[in-house]
């Protein structure tokens, strides 16, 4: 009795977040993902996550081409389409959406350019915040390192996916057109009209003695020790640390946040590595 | 401490064809600054060259901004910044000899095969097949030249960004610097393969810096490009210059370099394409007698003038919308964009940002109207009164992907 009056007065108060539906989003990063929720996340990250949602199966795992270039019926309108369908067939109106590296550029595209498609303001206006987990807001000197004049390495894995136009756009001078041109949320530039909210991975730590390093995958983690050397000496192994902050505004760096005080490769932002899942968890 | 949720308004726009004109009052856009883009003109591109359209559908929405927002006076292309260098070189370079400029010890060198069609079966060249030859003479062959960050037997479980068949090493300090040559000793793949060895010394203070003089340019217009390579005391000369074109298609052009100064006049008549065009600078300079290379690259966006704004407009300040109506001339079919940000006057007379709004429909050639919506909650939100700015104003062809008009100062309203 007093827990129901007490809730009661407590919604009274806050009333927005009681008749508040809520669910989260899972936007992956480059490449083509049919089953991201297996393949890029693993479903112990997002079971993990989900967990914080007043009813955990108001959740969506994105799957879309994200080697297009962002703004592409293939990216940007299939993922406003996965969203636009999630919101209304669930009537969520309060969405969490997690993005990690490209992805964050690509809800980034639909937060910055609403009138592209009809669907986008109804999407935008059910967002409550992005929080985006290493995300390639200025692009990787990596993206540029494997294009050549007109020689495009075809590159591997899943850092940079096998296709052409989402490499070429996340080149440091490709972001920084776009950034000036057509997306918010970037220094001298309008805000995005909901919170963007990046955790930016700092380091990458591999030690065959060290079992912090097998989270996520030792192989992941080990390649990315290698792009490492491209990048500056603040880095997840794929974005430089200012690429991460470059839109929106800082959540936390990984070692005042996490479990131990552990850096998160990028391939541990997106796994559920030193706490980072209950950290999300908890922001739901 | 997260920050709260922010305020958005949404308006869906219920205009079929051209918006009805707003009959209050008529005003003229400023005439734009020589920083600003603006077509003059517009065109009709034939079917075949128009892009695939993406919607028919007008919406408009418009969200408050940071009153600390500014928009800066002109755009600032990207200024590229280079510690590296790449070339793409065949077998017989590799095995003859390539020289290898290096200010500093520990350069980091990446060799990788270019694939040739739908080839398969890729060999890498082993680090322990690489041979070093000092500025001096002095040879390091069975890889003694090299620190391998990953042997490319490794590369190819580990799932990198780079081709499986890339070779990763550091140049060994024993080495030295300058002008250094690099030997292949052994390829599996044939003399006239091609490899991209793209050389990086991070930690150098020699860099190359280049910036197109502009960010988008109108289709027959030339890109300058603006150089220097320095290090942290002086600028040097550069020698050897060269610039190249190339467009979202991949077509690659040369560009004329006339002492000193890089330029290329762009194509007329190019096809509406997305993506960008991009700027490869390859300069060489003698440093205290040592060669020294550096490779930058940057990129720009180039439009055809499909449609343009005209300099008359009309304000409409009713209870409960501030509206500024658009007049377009659409020369090609297409879904166009205005957007624009609204600023107004503090009790110390400063300019502070209140909002952004966006329109955007699908117009047939000729006549137009686009108009701009502020809702006048975010004005009273602000606590800012008049007079009013419209900055940072804004025409995009969206099928296309095309910037057709920024300007920073546009308008000042003063009812």
């Amino acid at each position: 009795m007093f827990n129901t009056w007490s809730t009661l007065l407590l919604c009274l108060g806050f009333s927005t977040l009681c008749l508040a539906n809520t669910g989260v989003a899972f936007v992956h990063g480059t490449g083509s993902q049919t089953d991201a929720l297996n393949d890029y996340w693993k479903s112990e990250f997002v079971n993990s996550v989900r967990q914080g949602l007043p009813n955990s199966n108001n959740y969506v795992v994105i799957n879309c081409d994200f080697e297009q270039y962002m703004w592409t019926s293939g990216a940007a309108g299939c993922l406003a389409g996965q969203l636009h369908n999630f919101i209304t067939s669930k009537n969520i109106t309060d969405l969490v959406v997690i993005t990690h590296s490209n992805g964050g550029n690509v809800m980034r595209w639909i937060m910055s350019n609403p009138t592209w498609d009809s669907r986008y303001p109804t999407i935008i206006n059910a967002i409550r915040w992005v929080n985006a987990l290493a995300p390639s807001s200025l692009g990787t000197p990596l993206a540029d390192a494997v294009q050549s004049g007109t020689v495009f390495e075809q590159a591997v894995g899943w850092l940079l996916g096998y296709g052409n136009d989402a490499v070429r756009m996340q080149q440091t001078s490709w972001m920084a057109y776009y950034n000036s041109n057509y997306l918010y949320g970037t220094a001298g530039r309008p805000s995005l009209p909901k919170g963007f909210w990046n955790v930016v991975g700092t380091d990458v730590e591999t030690s065959i003695f060290d079992g912090d390093s097998y989270c996520g995958g030792y192989d992941l983690n080990l390649g990315l020790e290698v792009t490492q050397a491209w990048l500056a000496s603040c880095s997840d192994g794929f974005l430089e640390c200012t690429s991460q902050a470059g839109a929106g505004s800082v959540w936390f760096y990984d070692t005042s946040a996490t479990a131990g005080a552990e850096p998160l490769s990028h391939n541990q932002s997106r796994r559920k590595c030193f706490g980072l899942d209950v950290i999300l968890r908890n922001d739901l | 401490m997260k920050k709260p949720q922010m305020k958005t308004l949404f308006l869906l726009a219920l205009l079929v064809g051209a918006s009805v004109a707003w009959a209050t009052t008529p005003v003229k856009i400023a005439k734009p600054a020589a920083t600003d883009l603006r077509a003059d003109h517009v065109v009709t591109m034939p079917a075949t060259k128009r892009p695939f359209p993406v919607s028919r559908d007008a919406v408009d929405m418009n969200w408050a901004m940071a009153a600390e927002t500014e928009v800066s006076p002109t755009a600032q292309p990207h200024i590229a910044a280079s510690k590296g260098y790449w070339r793409v070189v065949d077998g017989t370079t590799l095995a003859d000899g390539m020289m290898l400029p290096v200010t500093q010890t520990g350069a980091l060198v990446r060799i990788s095969p270019v694939p040739q069609a739908a080839e398969q079966n890729l060999q890498a060249i082993s680090a322990q097949d690489v041979v070093l030859v000092s500025e001096t003479g002095e040879a390091f062959s069975m890889g003694s030249g090299t620190r391998p960050l990953l042997d490319p037997n490794m590369v190819r479980a580990k799932d990198l960004p780079f081709n499986e068949t890339t070779s990763v090493f550091y140049l060994n300090d024993a080495v030295g610097s300058g002008e250094l040559t690099l030997f292949v000793e052994r390829m599996a793949l044939g003399l006239d393969h091609r490899y991209v060895v793209h050389v990086l010394e991070h930690d150098s203070d020699v860099a190359l810096h280049m910036q197109a003089n502009h960010d988008t340019y109108f289709a027959g217009q030339m890109v300058e490009i603006d150089y220097e390579i320095s290090n942290l005391e002086q600028t040097f000369s550069a020698a050897n210059l060269r610039g190249r074109l190339i467009d979202p298609a991949g077509n690659s052009y040369d560009m004329h370099v006339v002492n000193g100064q890089v330029s290329y006049t762009l194509p007329s008549n190019s096809a509406v394409k997305q993506g960008l065009w991009q700027v490869e600078l390859t300069v060489e300079a003698e440093i205290a007698g040592t060669l020294v290379r550096r490779d930058a690259r940057t990129a720009f966006a180039v439009s055809q003038p499909t449609a343009r704004l005209r300099n008359n407009a009309v304000v409409d300040m009713a209870a409960d919308i501030l509206a500024v109506d658009l007049t377009l001339d659409v020369g090609t079919p297409g879904r166009y964009e205005a957007r624009a940000m609204l600023f107004g006057t503090n009790d110390a007379g400063e300019s502070k940002a209140i909002a952004v709004s966006h329109v955007a429909n699908w117009f047939a050639a000729g006549e137009a109207h686009l108009t701009l919506r502020f809702d006048t909650d975010l004005l009273e939100a602000s606590g800012l009164q008049a007079p009013y700015q419209i900055k940072d104003l804004r025409l995009i062809h969206q099928d296309a992907m095309s910037l057709l008009h920024r300007q920073a100062q546009a308008l000042t309203i003063n009812p």
